[in-house]
């Protein structure tokens, strides 16, 4: 610690004759200026040093008193300042420096995400950006009460988000909202069915069952009712449940030979951008409009110092690739392949809770188009809930 | 004269049982094994070699004896001495 303190604060060696040791000592002492580091050496100098603000006095009393100073020696950041006192860039380099420091831990530099289950952090990041917060942004000009706000309300995949800052890292919380279930909930309702079948099984939870098992049934037949009997009248209740049967559905894709194809020309325009303290700088702008039809793709990238420090800069290409929409023809095994892997995103959709039986499928193929027919015997449900319209009856008392 | 000053000083001090330690400046010795000597109420320095220091205190002197022997720091009533020691001598009176 002394050691530091003398470097910031400077010392200054006297060199006098061993003879004189004492005396200059004395003298010194005498007039409050305290010495340290006074080896004695057998020989014929010795040295003593003071503090930085003492050695105008020191030499003074040494040059009163006679005794003659053989050597200076300075030593200590005083020093060295003063050494390099007209190089002004050093001192403006180092200021600038400071500043730099100072600003750039009011930055953003990394956003780390916890919560988000089903969303991706760059989609949260995305969604962050678009109200005004992300790396790069400058700290003291968020004010993190309106940005959760902010977000909550333009977003509709969060009910909770927190931004907690940790110098420079914002550690952001999140809780995904629960999406209400779509189904529609009715007061009161019927089932009815969906297709025509011949019924397999029921669960019924409520309701009153009108058909039974084996019924033939077509589409449209009521198979529970929300008008169920008591002993004194009835209640209207909404039905639930489920009702297996066994159905024939058809399917069937049709692709035309002929279809539009974007071929792209090869050209393209670039506009980039660069995102720093929460804010677009534009670098290039490429993009004029002048292309009758481009597509249109942004990529965002952070960018990274010798690929271990990331810096709080984000770089934005924008780029416009021109395309010429073309009649393409496709010719028959081209048409199938599309039409089986279309046919299997329907079936996948509509019969993923069926248990599929038989499949019969069947190729047409016109001039025009290549259809292909999908024929399913399965057991699927069939029940679909349908509202009891209630309205009131008024008395009209004359 | 301020050997006489000093011994009725300490002789009051005895008697009274009154620490009269910034009316006499009287010195104390601290020592750290044998390599080091901080004294308290050095007034001057009267001889500085590497084998023997003799410092003037109130009422007299102290010499210490040793090898090596370095001042390390003269501050406003403490000296700081250094080295192998081998002894320390008080002596009464003024100049050795």
């Amino acid at each position: 610690m002394k050691k530091l303190l003398d470097f910031f604060f400077g010392t200054v060696t006297f060199e006098i004759n061993s003879t004189d040791a004492e005396k200059a000592l004395n003298i010194l002492h005498g007039n409050m200026i305290y010495m340290k580091k006074m080896p004695k050496k057998d020989c014929e100098k010795f040295s003593f040093t003071v503090a930085k603000s003492n050695r105008r006095k020191a030499e003074c009393l040494l040059d009163k008193s006679g005794i003659k100073v053989y050597s200076i020696r300075r030593r200590g950041l005083p020093f060295a300042v003063m050494k390099y006192k007209k190089r002004y860039g050093i001192f403006v380099g180092f200021a600038i420096f400071c500043f730099l420091l100072y600003l750039s831990q009011q930055i953003v530099w990394e956003i780390d995400f916890s919560g988000n289950e089903n969303i991706s952090d760059i989609e949260v990041e995305r969604q962050l950006l678009e109200v005004g917060f992300g790396v790069g942004s400058y700290i003291p000009n968020v004010d993190f009460y309106t940005l959760s706000n902010e977000f909550i309300m333009s977003s509709d995949d969060f009910s909770f988000i927190s931004v907690n800052m940790e110098g420079t890292k914002a550690h952001v919380e999140l809780r995904e909202r629960k999406k209400k279930d779509e189904k529609t909930e009715y007061a009161a309702s019927n089932i009815v069915a969906k297709y025509g079948g011949i019924i397999e099984s029921m669960t019924v939870y409520s309701g009153q069952t009108v058909i039974e098992k084996e019924s033939v049934v077509k589409e449209g037949d009521l198979l529970v009712s929300g008008f169920v009997e008591k002993t004194s009248g009835f209640d209207i209740v909404r039905s639930q449940g489920s009702v297996y049967a066994y159905v024939t559905r058809e399917f069937e894709v049709e692709i035309p030979f002929e279809k539009n194809v974007k071929k792209y020309t090869g050209k393209g325009q670039n506009n980039i951008d660069l995102i720093f303290f929460g804010r677009k700088f534009n670098l290039k702008k490429g993009i004029d409009g002048s292309f009758e039809a481009y597509d249109e793709y942004t990529d965002v990238e952070r960018l990274v110092l010798f690929d271990r420090i990331k810096l709080p800069l984000v770089l934005s290409k924008t780029t416009a690739k021109e395309y010429e929409a073309n009649k393409g023809i496709l010719n028959e095994n081209e048409a199938k392949k599309q039409a089986e892997k279309e046919m299997s995103r329907i079936l996948a959709d509509e019969l993923f809770d069926s248990e599929i039986l038989e499949r019969k499928t069947t190729e047409e193929i016109t001039e025009k188009s290549y259809k292909l027919k999908c024929s399913i015997y399965c057991i699927s449900d069939i029940a679909c809930e349908k509202e009891i319209l209630l309205s009131q009856k008024t008395d009209n008392k004359n | 004269m301020k050997n006489i000053i000093y011994r009725t000083l300490s002789s009051l001090s005895e008697k009274t049982e009154l620490p009269l330690t910034d009316i006499c400046r009287e010195f104390a010795i601290h020592t750290t094994g044998r390599r080091e000597v901080i004294i308290e109420g050095a007034d001057n320095l009267k001889k500085y070699e590497t084998n023997e220091i003799i410092i003037g205190v109130c009422g007299g002197y102290i010499s210490v004896f040793g090898n090596g022997l370095e001042i390390k720091s003269f501050q406003k009533y403490s000296l700081c001495i250094r080295g192998d020691i081998n002894r320390i001598e008080f002596g009464e009176g003024g100049q050795k």
